[in-house]
């Protein structure tokens, strides 16, 4: 439907402030935190409350109109990326803090709060809201969930999937289900978590109520310096085989510490192959007994230095290097491209040096930032879309990181999602089978697959066409499906 | 492309869409008394057992669903790891596909998190007979919906788990529990609230007779300080735990109708209906046959919260609380996609599922 049609539909049912319709005004919508893919919405409702947001569905649904669910549009798959010919649903204005009970540590949310601010809300109480994705500062908690985002401490606090408690969804069939429950666990099916992650496929949520945790008494971090970056890879599962589960262990190589380095000044010494952050947190005295064997572990493993920041005010200067890495890497390169695969932790040596391998053969500078902790690797490829053909070479090679993330016995997307961008490599990750299986999934809550339509899930046919180069013998698998 | 190494369960798949008789999915074979009446001829998991991989320092474990409790306990021990969740009311021949399959947590659940927390992959075998894998081996994975988070708790109405991944834990350095007279439950139930704002490492807390027992676990350091501010009286090594775990504390005597109580952890208990043992630092509470259930439910109702009945309830009934009807026909639609047959555990869950 074009923008002249819905916007007749939508104004007879919701205020005229709550929808977007001009042409310049739609442009600010037409991409998330990818702006790699880009498309104008037919629409755009901005609801203000529950109602709204089922009015909207409602119209929706009885006109087979596509829907787009859009939180901060912060997201780095391009989950968002609106269809033209339907409308993107942002949940920014529904922003307020519900109920806040400090006694159960709890806090029910509008879907369009961001990360950050709800931990602002209750930190008089003490108590915070753990899962810290990189945009926590303008990324909101609808879409968290929508993508299960992580951040720097999902080892010891868990992902978004372990923090929230309970949710309030509008379906497209026009009910209003909340799924989980305050008291933490419900009776059924595990509706919860398949909603948790599930990219605006299956609802859209309204309400999250989310679990908070006491601010920990102290929190240190540690920086160990290395000349390789296998000792470095080596001295994570170290650390965690003495027991330790660190609140995050992030590593930059030399490329990624030269530019966090040059933009920040966080005293990363240049010249190092990879240094390793290690924060500890908990009470003082067991903080102070863990930066000891944190130490001793990396001196184990060759690190060349290690220092411990001496205070708040050094621990935030050792962060502000890693935090600002990738706008540090885009000053050194025109366009990066930011890849999300996860791996085991004991493959990160090989993995590095394939991609070293890969970078090299592919004429194409990468640099690397990451989760360690948890395996969630950030190849930061180095590109300039203005060359022709290099835009397309990150993007083949970027695809070739991730098969190599599949084969270690790994996860195309970490925390990312796979939104438009990794929908091609969903098909190498699981078989016709599992995906069928998904799509069916996804039409016990959508059955006219309204909601996000042509994201997460490929097709067969998609599929078929993606693995072309794969197929052996002449023969596709399951040659009896249909491929459409 | 598809590996067939469990073609016997594959064929008892076959036959039963085939004559249409279901199948009553079995680990050990040690919680046969849980959830609605049980129908269908016995399908056992027990013969596929042992470790698929496991790396310590990758704090994950992939086993067999027939994998015993026990067994895999104990290769954890050797390794100073555990099971976060620590699956409860496990007699030796438990498997870790039942306590999957049931989604059963243990005391730590509200500071450690429960069997969903824990998974991180599973393959399974659906009533069509398809074998699949959903989430992996890793930590952090996105691909993909949450299917094997799904299947947890869902009673085998799903499918088969033929095995699972699950994040597992270093052993603490060191463990204490503290315990303190508090003759009032709501007395009680308010001091663990107070307790779990704070940073402290509390593992468990729970409540029966008068007694209030607080389990620290930890690095020496960090529970000895914890231990000083909290008092009590502590005991390295209290047997309540595995009491209330393995349900051989006196309260879980034989044949008692027991219901399980889920609420928030703060919330008072329902005027004139005293639990006699809380866990969950006050989110579960047990209650034995003398209690009246309707008022219970009632009182619920007002207050928030919902009941499970354990064990010994008249099975041909619903033995879980009623769902929303949207979410039941959710429900009912996910049947449809992983059994379209009905043909595994149908109705053990719910009449209908």
């Amino acid at each position: 439907m074009k923008t002249e049609q819905l916007a007749r539909l939508f104004s007879q049912v919701l205020p005229d402030r709550c929808l977007v319709s001009n042409a310049a005004a739609l442009r600010t919508f037409e991409c998330d935190g990818l702006s790699a893919f880009r498309e104008l919405p037919g629409l755009v409702v901005l609801p203000d409350n529950i109602e709204h947001v089922t009015t909207a569905l409602r119209v929706c649904r009885e006109n087979a109109i596509p829907v787009v669910g859009r939180g901060a549009g912060t997201g780095l798959s391009g989950g968002a990326l609106p269809h033209p010919e339907g409308i993107v649903l942002s949940l920014s204005r529904m922003n307020r803090l519900l109920e806040l009970d400090a006694e159960n540590r709890i806090a029910r949310v509008e879907p369009g709060m961001t990360n950050l601010k709800i931990s602002k809300e209750v930190e008089h109480l003490g108590l915070y809201y753990a899962p810290d994705p990189s945009s926590q500062i303008a990324c909101s908690i609808g879409g968290n969930i929508a993508e299960n985002s992580g951040g720097v401490h999902c080892l010891k606090y868990g992902l978004t999937v372990h923090n929230v408690l309970a949710v309030k969804v509008a379906t497209i069939e026009g009910d209003l289900i909340d799924l989980g429950h305050q008291s933490l666990d419900s009776p059924g099916f595990n509706l919860l978590s398949l909603m948790v992650g599930s990219e605006g496929m299956m609802g859209i949520i309204v309400e999250a109520t989310v679990r908070l945790l006491p601010i920990p008494e102290c929190a240190r971090v540690v920086m160990g310096i290395f000349d390789s970056v296998q000792n470095a890879g080596d001295s994570v599962a170290a650390v965690i085989a003495r027991g330790i589960i660190p609140a995050g262990i992030e590593m930059m190589d030399n490329p990624a510490i030269r530019a966090a380095e040059a933009f920040v000044n966080a005293g990363y010494p240049v010249d190092a192959k990879a240094i390793l952050l290690c924060e500890l947190d908990g009470t003082e005295d067991e903080v102070a007994q863990q930066v000891q064997q944190v130490e001793d572990t990396f001196r184990d493993h060759q690190a060349k230095d290690i220092r411990l920041a001496k205070d708040e005010h050094e621990r935030q200067l050792f962060w502000s290097g890693r935090k600002a890495s990738f706008p540090a890497v885009g000053r050194i390169s025109p366009d990066y491209y930011c890849i999300d695969g996860t791996i085991p932790r004991k493959a990160i040596g090989a993995v590095l040096t394939k991609i070293e391998r890969l970078s090299e053969a592919y004429g194409l500078r990468t640099a690397n930032v990451f989760h360690a902790g948890d395996g969630n690797l950030h190849p930061l490829i180095l590109y300039d879309a203005r060359i022709s053909g290099q835009m397309e070479k990150t993007i083949e090679l970027g695809s070739k990181i991730l098969q190599l993330c599949v084969e270690m016995g790994g996860t195309i997307t970490g925390e990312h999602g796979v939104g438009i961008e990794k929908i091609g490599d969903m098909c190498f990750q699981f078989t016709d089978d599992e995906r069928e299986l998904f799509h069916a999934v996804r039409r016990c809550l959508d059955p006219d697959s309204l909601l996000n339509p042509g994201k997460a899930i490929p097709t067969l046919a998609r599929c078929a066409e993606h693995n072309a180069m794969h197929v052996h013998h002449g023969e596709v698998p399951f040659p009896h499906l249909e491929r459409f | 492309m598809q590996e067939d190494d469990y073609p016997a369960l594959r064929e008892a798949i076959g036959t039963a869409r085939q004559s249409g008789n279901p199948l009553a999915i079995e680990g050990g074979g040690t919680r046969k008394f849980y959830g609605r009446e049980i129908v269908g001829e016995s399908l056992s998991l027990s013969d596929y057992q042992g470790i698929v991989e496991y790396s310590p320092t990758e704090l994950v474990v992939t086993v067999k669903a027939g994998t015993t409790v026990d067994s895999l306990s104990q290769i954890l021990q050797d390794n100073q790891q555990m099971l976060g969740f620590e699956p409860p009311n496990c007699l030796p021949d438990s498997t870790i596909g039942g306590v999957v399959a049931l989604g059963l947590s243990g005391s730590a659940r509200p500071y450690r998190g429960n069997v969903q927390d824990f998974v991180l992959g599973i393959r399974l075998l659906t009533g069509d007979g398809r074998s699949m894998r959903f989430g992996g081996q890793v930590i952090k994975n996105v691909a993909g919906f949450d299917i094997a988070r799904l299947v947890v708790g869902s009673l085998g109405c799903l499918g088969i788990v033929l095995e699972v991944s699950l994040k597992v834990i270093p052993q603490p350095e060191c463990e204490w529990t503290l315990n303190m007279e508090i003759p009032e439950v709501d007395q009680a139930i308010s001091k663990f609230s107070s307790l779990s704002g704070k940073p402290y490492p509390i593992s468990a807390s729970a409540w029966c007779n008068g007694v209030a027992s607080i389990r620290l676990s930890g690095s020496q350091a960090g529970v000895k300080s914890a231990a000083q501010v909290i008092g009590g009286t502590i005991h390295e090594d209290d047997p309540i735990w595995t009491q209330v775990n393995t349900h051989t504390h006196p309260f879980f005597e034989q044949g008692q109708r027991l219901l399980k109580v889920f609420q928030k952890p703060s919330a008072p208990v329902v005027a004139a209906h005293q639990p006699v043992l809380v866990d969950w630092g006050g989110a579960l509470r047990w209650y034995g046959e003398q209690v009246d259930e309707a008022a219970l439910q009632q009182g619920l109702s007002e207050q928030g919260g919902w009941l499970e009945r354990f064990c010994n309830a008249d099975r041909s009934q619903e033995v879980f609380q009623a769902l929303h009807p949207a979410t039941m026909r959710i429900q009912q639609r996910l049947k449809d996609v992983f059994d379209p047959d009905r043909i595994l555990n149908p109705g053990r869950m719910y009449s209908g599922l």
